[in-house]
């Protein structure tokens, strides 16, 4: 499900944009220096192509009534590796925005992030660990199967938070948690048994390449991934901190209950830290803070976002000192 | 389906007109400048958005685009932004508003706000398509910023776009003739006509990589000397960008409302 | 000046072992137009992928535009022959028709003014400059195959070679491609199963079958040995059948 512009408040979709930004980046600079390049650029081509053409093949879903069609994050990711699966990802999905209307110009790192991510960075090591050398159909099947469901529902979970942290739509959380994990249940064991069938098929055609000799361990460059996994989780803790207002006090006040006698210091020590970690005190923005109203949603988002933008860059300045102190040459591991 | 209206956008982004001889980035950013205004606007706007509506009705008068396609595409993907905000008006039903004095719920100003906001940025950012062909919006792309690495996906993605899909198309409908009564196939028949698609994909890769090498392929696709960005593009995209900020800003729906009033006293 | 192509007992083996191509010894003078026909299966994209480069021969020489067909020459020997491929679409990548057609010439170096310029100057002197700004995958199969022609032309090759030219192409296409084949100055290896192009086109023509050059010599009296041509599963092509009735 492609995440639209109308449902985005600016401060949640640029702050993916540039996370996702910074991760295709990392990408395609590692990607481009990797020997067997050149010969992916066509392939990584007619991949992207074969994503939209295998959306003709419409299929039913026994028992369902309803439809299924291969989505391709997980098989791009195996056939291509990670890099390259990530970047023909986003190319698919700037096009579905561009010519379809699915998505939009500033849901696009939104939508990499639900869609792309997940199969690349936890889908692919997930399912070379399940899936071993020479699986059977049984074992290959169900090391499709796990990463498949876990990206859908994790993209799930990406589109709840999304949605929530912008506010522009107000679907309580419990019943919005139980539609969209619950569509997606289907549609990652969708996804699995047909990246199992296609990967099958594509180990007897031979495309099942395994990487040249002494080339450097396909993964996704570190630093930018940390980077945009710190805006993940920035979004999805600011979202958890706007469904609990007074998340930390809520958890002090339960601490307290338990220890009666310690009312005082721990509180205001923690309190304390709290005023200095945060740029923006209960994340609301100073001279708005009446009472009555709970922080307001854009605040928050705001809030959140500046927040691991900062979160960001410490985790990018300390990627790059500990990759200098490494010294050049090395590859990210 | 939404492919026939796909392949007439396409078309159309190389016909010729003021707007499709601008410059592509000039396009890509006012098209981001009124995405964030449009978006930037609090939950209950509806005012506010109205004379956005200028925008996209400008670039398809000046772009010369016809309608019909634009429309189906905009009708064809809003399904899951309704299926989203449709929860609004029975979540928030305190009284926001009064309009000839019916109360009108909090849920259903904002679910409003949602398909506003919806037709706005769809319907522009199809409009960029339909005015700009898609190397162009790629290399505007790439000069923009973005690494050359995904631009040539873009760019390769786009080349074989049509001709792959004429492929499923092809499976599928030879598919239905053998079994007319079955809607849609069973998971095992799809099984086949993705597993022989993915054969024909990666043949064609194949094929396309052994024509690069021969014409002396080393890794990257070379561009000739890109336009330059003209008086005119950078008027366009002060107009553009320009004209997105006051609507942000200024109360323009109240002041065309007042203007109308006054004339008509 | 040397032979613009010359092979020499060429020969290629798949890794399973099967023979392609089994001893091949042809001979292709500067500026001579040599037709190469066979049954499918006898050897004819095997023997275009290693001019190409693409594949090594498992034994025996060649020596393509002057130079021996060799890793060190490659890029040498790619720059000075043109390759049409059998699906246009396969060649032209790029996304218009002025970047494909410019493509090998930027591939190679030059200042993309420069090559823009003789882009656009090919295409000129091919009647499409019309088409400079379009979309390949927007054009007609005849537009397409003139278009994969200036792309091959555009490095001034000595030598063409040419896979199924006419594949895909209605009869009006097809004529007005064989008018501008006629007119070339390269030499041509035509490799095709349409031998009415071959007739009008060649003045050469060599058979291949099962790996092997069965015959090779002039056009009319090889396509219209019918006997030779049942032999191995061709057929004379019918404008040869009214020149020389009766095999003569």
């Amino acid at each position: 499900m492609h995440m639209a512009d109308a449902l985005l408040s600016p401060a949640v979709g640029l702050a993916l944009d540039a996370g996702a930004g910074a991760l295709l980046t990392g990408a395609a600079r590692q990607l481009s220096r990797r020997p067997d390049y050149q010969r992916k650029v066509p392939l990584m081509g007619v991949l992207g192509a074969f994503v939209f053409a295998a959306q003709m093949v419409n299929f039913a879903i026994p028992g369902t009534g309803s439809s299924g069609h291969l989505a391709g994050g997980l098989l791009l990711s195996i056939l291509l590796g990670p890099e390259a699966g990530l970047l023909v990802i986003a190319s698919v999905l700037l096009v579905q925005a561009f010519f379809f209307a699915d998505g939009g110009l500033l849901a696009l790192g939104c939508n990499l992030f639900n869609m792309g991510l997940w199969p690349a960075l936890l889908g692919l090591p997930l399912y070379r660990r399940l899936a071993g050398d020479r699986p059977g159909t049984l074992r290959l099947t169900l090391a499709c199967l796990v990463p498949a469901v876990l990206a859908a529902e994790l993209g799930a979970f990406g589109v709840m938070v999304e949605t929530q942290l912008s506010g522009r739509a107000d679907l309580p959380f419990s019943r919005f948690a139980a539609l969209m994990l619950g569509i997606h249940l289907p549609i990652g064991v969708v996804e699995g048994l047909a990246t199992a069938a296609m990967i099958r098929f594509a180990a007897r055609m031979g495309a099942l390449r395994p990487a040249p000799e002494g080339a450097a361990p396909e993964r996704l460059p570190l630093a930018p991934t940390v980077l945009a996994l710190a805006v993940f989780l920035g979004c999805a803790g600011a979202w958890f901190a706007s469904t609990r207002p007074d998340g930390l006090e809520w958890s002090l006040a339960r601490a307290g209950a338990a220890l009666p006698t310690a009312p005082g210091r721990a509180h205001e020590v923690l309190r304390a830290v709290q005023r200095f970690t945060a740029l923006m005190p209960d994340y609301a923005l100073p001279g708005r803070r009446d009472a009555a109203a709970p922080p307001a949603k854009l605040d928050t988002s705001l809030a959140g976002a500046l927040g691991l933008l900062a979160t960001a860059g410490l985790v990018a300045g300390g990627a790059a000192l500990s990759r200098r102190g490494r010294g050049p040459g090395r590859s990210a591991r | 389906m939404s492919l026939v209206a796909a392949r007439a956008l396409d078309r159309l982004g190389y016909a010729d007109s003021p707007l499709h001889r601008r410059d592509a980035r000039a396009k890509l950013l006012v098209c981001a400048a009124f995405v964030l205004g449009v978006s930037s606007f609090p939950r209950y706007e509806l005012a506010g958005l109205l004379p956005f509506f200028l925008v996209p009705a400008a670039l398809a008068a000046f772009g010369r685009v016809p309608l019909r396609p634009v429309l189906g595409l905009v009708l064809a993907a809003s399904p899951f932004a309704i299926l989203v905000g449709l929860a609004n008006p029975f979540l928030d039903t305190r009284v926001a508003a009064r309009v000839a004095g019916v109360a009108v719920s909090g849920g259903l100003l904002s679910f409003a706000s949602i398909l506003l906001r919806f037709a706005l940025c769809t319907s522009t950012l199809l409009l960029l398509v339909a005015t700009t062909p898609m190397p162009r919006l790629a290399a505007g792309l790439r000069r923009l910023g973005s690494p050359a690495a995904l631009t040539v996906q873009v760019q390769m993605l786009y080349r074989y776009l049509f001709l792959l899909v004429a492929e499923g198309e092809r499976l599928s409908a030879a598919r239905l003739l053998r079994e007319p009564g079955r809607r849609l196939p069973r998971f095992a028949t799809a099984r086949g006509m993705l597993s022989m698609l993915l054969h024909r994909t990666w043949e064609r890769g194949d094929r396309v990589h052994r024509c690069m090498q021969v014409r002396g392929f080393q890794g990257e696709l070379p561009t000739l000397a890109a336009a330059r960005f003209g008086t005119a593009d950078a008027l366009f995209l002060a107009a553009g960008v320009g004209f997105c900020a006051a609507a942000r800003v200024l109360p323009l729906a109240r002041w065309a409302g007042e203007a109308f009033l006054a004339r008509g006293a | 000046m040397t032979d613009a192509l010359s092979l020499e007992r060429l020969a290629y083996r798949y890794p399973d072992g099967t023979d392609a191509l089994r001893e091949v010894t042809l001979r292709l003078g500067e500026g001579e137009r040599l037709g190469l026909v066979g049954p499918n299966g006898a050897g004819k994209t095997t023997l275009i992928s290693l001019l190409a480069g693409l594949a090594e021969p498992s034994a025996g020489e060649a020596a393509v535009a002057g130079l021996p067909l060799g890793p060190a020459s490659l890029p040498e020997i790619r720059s000075r022959t043109g390759f049409l491929f059998n699906d246009p679409d396969d060649q032209l990548f790029m996304p218009t028709v002025l970047e494909d057609v410019a493509f090998a010439p930027l591939a190679a170096g030059a200042p993309p003014a420069e090559a823009e310029r003789r882009a656009l100057a090919l295409l000129e002197e091919l009647g499409i400059a019309r088409l400079a700004r379009r979309f390949p995958g927007h054009l007609s199969s005849g537009e397409k195959r003139l278009v994969t022609l200036a792309g091959a032309l555009v490095s001034r090759p000595r030598l063409l070679v040419l896979d199924e030219p006419t594949a895909f192409l209605d009869p009006w296409a097809r004529r007005q491609l064989l008018e501008r084949l006629a007119r070339l100055e390269q030499s041509l290896l035509v490799i095709t199963h349409d031998l009415e192009l071959v007739v009008e086109l060649c003045s050469r023509v060599a058979v291949l079958d099962d790996g092997r050059v069965v015959a090779d010599g002039p056009t009319a009296s090889v396509l219209g040995d019918e006997a030779l041509m049942a032999a191995h599963r061709l057929e004379t092509p019918h404008i040869l059948k009214h020149r020389h009735p009766h095999g003569g």
